[in-house]
């Protein structure tokens, strides 16, 4: 095994640089740029069962250092994803992870029973999609999340990825919930709910009103919640938002993280992922790690003993 | 040719107008693989630029430069504007689809405001390979009027618009479209665009309209840049209801989009 390679919720990367769901397509705008086999996985952009239109009107929105996403989750479906997708994907030698979303349990357990019988890599929930019947985002209630959780669990013996929202008021509900429901590993963090006001018409900028809130301005955010969970739970993460370089990814695996995904920075600079993979081995070394296992939660022990009253006063 | 990411040079910032600046790159690789009605993303790593790239039609190229003309409407345009020579900027290109080629007979391209830059290589291109050109270039008053002796000296026959007709004939540029036109390129505001669209309706004038919108990646992979499709391909079910500006155009016959 390279000193790369790592393992999370008992899926095997060959380094630990993903591409985060939603920034990434399913690879092909990428395919013509670099070989996506050198990646160490790619979540692919959300499938639900039927395909979703997405939403109308302006749909991104710059920040000072980041920007905001109303996409609205478009997406051509699970049939398109089995029929044409998953056939080109598959020829990579890279994780493959697919994204679920869904309106209601049963359609997030129907994406995930097919994606399991075709053969993906893994299973992702996005979990910020509110459920049709009560109009509750699965992923900001407990009860809700268990629930969701233990119906997929029950349909794949993939791993299981949970990814949480951070528009809560802390992970550690939501994390357990995951957790004790079965999932292998959690994602943090999806994006930050946000609004822009466009400054001419006094009115939102997105179509949609809200948007998501991803890149650097989201950092601080998702290593306080990948340090959090490491520190309280057993449980393998892989830690994204605004990661942009190699020093970044080491930040969340010194958190806890035991893998990254590369988001947003994507669309600045497409090579992204493939700049931190080369650039990660000589990262490690100048924090005095040989492996990437050594770096992972360096900041948890820390957190642990300052929890336990332990730590330096 | 495929994509790529390149730290450019300025060489050069105009002041083409108040308020409008063309910036000269030194690009070679991309002075020979760009097509006319193709893009580029421009970004910025200065202190004090905006976080996301912009994108930009190119305006003119020689064998190692290619231009930008752009209005200074926002924070990443003042930067790009406040640009000297020697900066560096990363351009990502070529980007989007070329202008599909036009039906035999006369070519009009119909350019309002900061909508021109697109169309004067192609208005060089369309007469090299024998076709008879006619510009139109609008815009609300003379002193927004962009370009108009570039296009004069490339094109068969150049016609001013102005909407308070301090220069040229009052009128929008759309309304001077006749039927003498075979092939219709059009690219500006969306009001403009509508009424090109309108015009085209009911003609069997093959009529392409160069979209703008908000972009993220400008390379297919956010999803950002929609635009609605007129006539859903119908096998995609819902997924089909928009198009990406970025990728399936920016450049669409006026039948297939919704403005
Ligand atoms: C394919 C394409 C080609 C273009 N070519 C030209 C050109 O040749 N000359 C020219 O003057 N302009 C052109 N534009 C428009 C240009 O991209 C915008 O004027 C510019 O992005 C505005 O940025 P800003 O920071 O100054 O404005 P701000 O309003 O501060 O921008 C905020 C955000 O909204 C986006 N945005 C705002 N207005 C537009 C717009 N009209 N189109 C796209 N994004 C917008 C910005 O990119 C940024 O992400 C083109 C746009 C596209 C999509
Ligand atoms: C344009 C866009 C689309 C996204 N789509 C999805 C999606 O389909 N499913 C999902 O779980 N997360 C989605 N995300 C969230 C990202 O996967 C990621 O969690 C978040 O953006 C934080 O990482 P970043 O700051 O590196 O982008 C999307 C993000 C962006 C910017
Ligand atoms: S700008 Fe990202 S898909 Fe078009």
């Amino acid at each position: 095994m390279s000193a790369q390679a790592v393992s999370v919720g008992g899926l095997s990367l060959k380094n630990p640089v993903l591409v985060a769901s939603g920034t990434f397509g399913y690879g092909r705008e990428f395919a013509p740029l670099f070989d996506l086999s050198r990646l160490g996985g790619i979540m692919v952009k959300g499938v639900s069962v039927t395909p979703w239109a997405g939403n109308a009107g302006v749909r991104v929105a710059e920040t000072e250092s980041g920007m905001l996403n109303a996409i609205g989750l478009q997406n051509p479906g699970l049939q398109h994803f089995l029929d044409v997708d998953w056939p080109w994907l598959r020829r990579f030698d890279t994780a493959v992870v697919v994204n679920v979303v869904g309106h209601s349990v049963a359609e997030y357990v129907a994406v995930t029973e097919a994606v399991t019988a075709a053969g993906v890599g893994a299973v992702e929930l996005n979990v910020s999609c509110p459920n049709i019947a009560d109009g509750l985002v699965f992923g900001t209630d407990e009860r809700a999340l268990f629930g969701l959780v233990s119906a997929v669990r029950k349909v794949t013996a993939l791993p299981l990825i949970v990814k949480l929202s951070p528009n809560t008021s802390g992970p550690l509900p939501y994390a357990r919930a995951a957790v004790e429901a079965g999932a292998d590993a959690l994602s943090l963090i999806n994006t930050v709910l946000g609004v822009a006001i466009d400054r001419n018409s006094g009115q939102t900028v997105l179509g949609n009103r809200t948007g998501g809130l991803s890149g650097p301005a989201i950092r601080p955010i998702a290593l306080r919640f990948v340090l959090e969970v490491a520190a309280a739970l057993p449980v393998d993460l892989i830690g994204m938002g605004g990661i942009a370089t190699a020093q970044d990814a080491v930040s969340f695996l010194q958190a806890g993280a035991g893998a990254v995904a590369v988001g947003t920075a994507l669309f600045r600079d497409p090579w992204t992922a493939l700049r931190i993979i080369d650039e990660l081995p000589a990262a490690l070394s100048t924090a005095g790690y040989q492996t990437v296992d050594e770096a992972v939660g360096r900041a948890v022990r820390q957190e642990r003993e300052r929890r336990d009253g332990r730590g330096r006063s | 040719m495929s994509v790529s990411q390149e730290t450019v040079r300025v060489l050069e910032r105009l002041t083409v107008a108040p308020g409008v600046c063309e910036l000269v790159l030194e690009a070679p690789s991309l002075a020979t693989a760009l097509r006319p009605g193709q893009f580029v993303m421009l970004l910025s790593e200065a202190a004090g630029a905006p976080y996301l790239a912009r994108p930009m039609s190119y305006f003119r190229r020689s064998t190692d430069t290619i231009s930008v003309l752009f209005k200074t409407t926002g924070s990443g345009t003042r930067h790009l504007a406040g640009l000297m020579p020697d900066s560096r900027l990363r351009v990502l290109g070529p980007l989007g689809r070329p202008y599909r080629d036009p039906a035999p007979g006369e070519v009009w391209l119909v350019g309002g405001g900061v909508g021109v830059p697109p169309l004067y290589d192609w208005a060089l291109t369309l007469r090299q390979s024998g076709h008879r050109v006619v510009a139109v270039i609008g815009a609300r008053t003379s002193a927004e009027l962009l370009a108009v002796e570039a296009f004069a000296q490339a094109v068969d026959e150049c016609l001013v618009t102005t909407n308070d007709g301090s220069a040229g004939r009052r009128a929008a540029a759309a309304d001077v479209l006749s039927d003498a036109a075979k092939t219709v390129y059009a690219c500006g505001p969306v009001g403009m665009l509508r009424a090109v669209q309108h015009w085209a309706s009911g003609r069997s004038v093959p009529t392409y309209l160069t979209l703008e919108a908000h972009m993220a990646c400008g390379f297919g992979a956010c999803l950002g840049c929609t635009v609605e499709a007129a006539h859903p391909d119908p096998t995609l079910g819902a997924y089909g209801r928009y198009l990406r500006v970025c990728q399936e155009g920016p450049t669409f016959l006026a039948e297939e989009v919704t403005l």
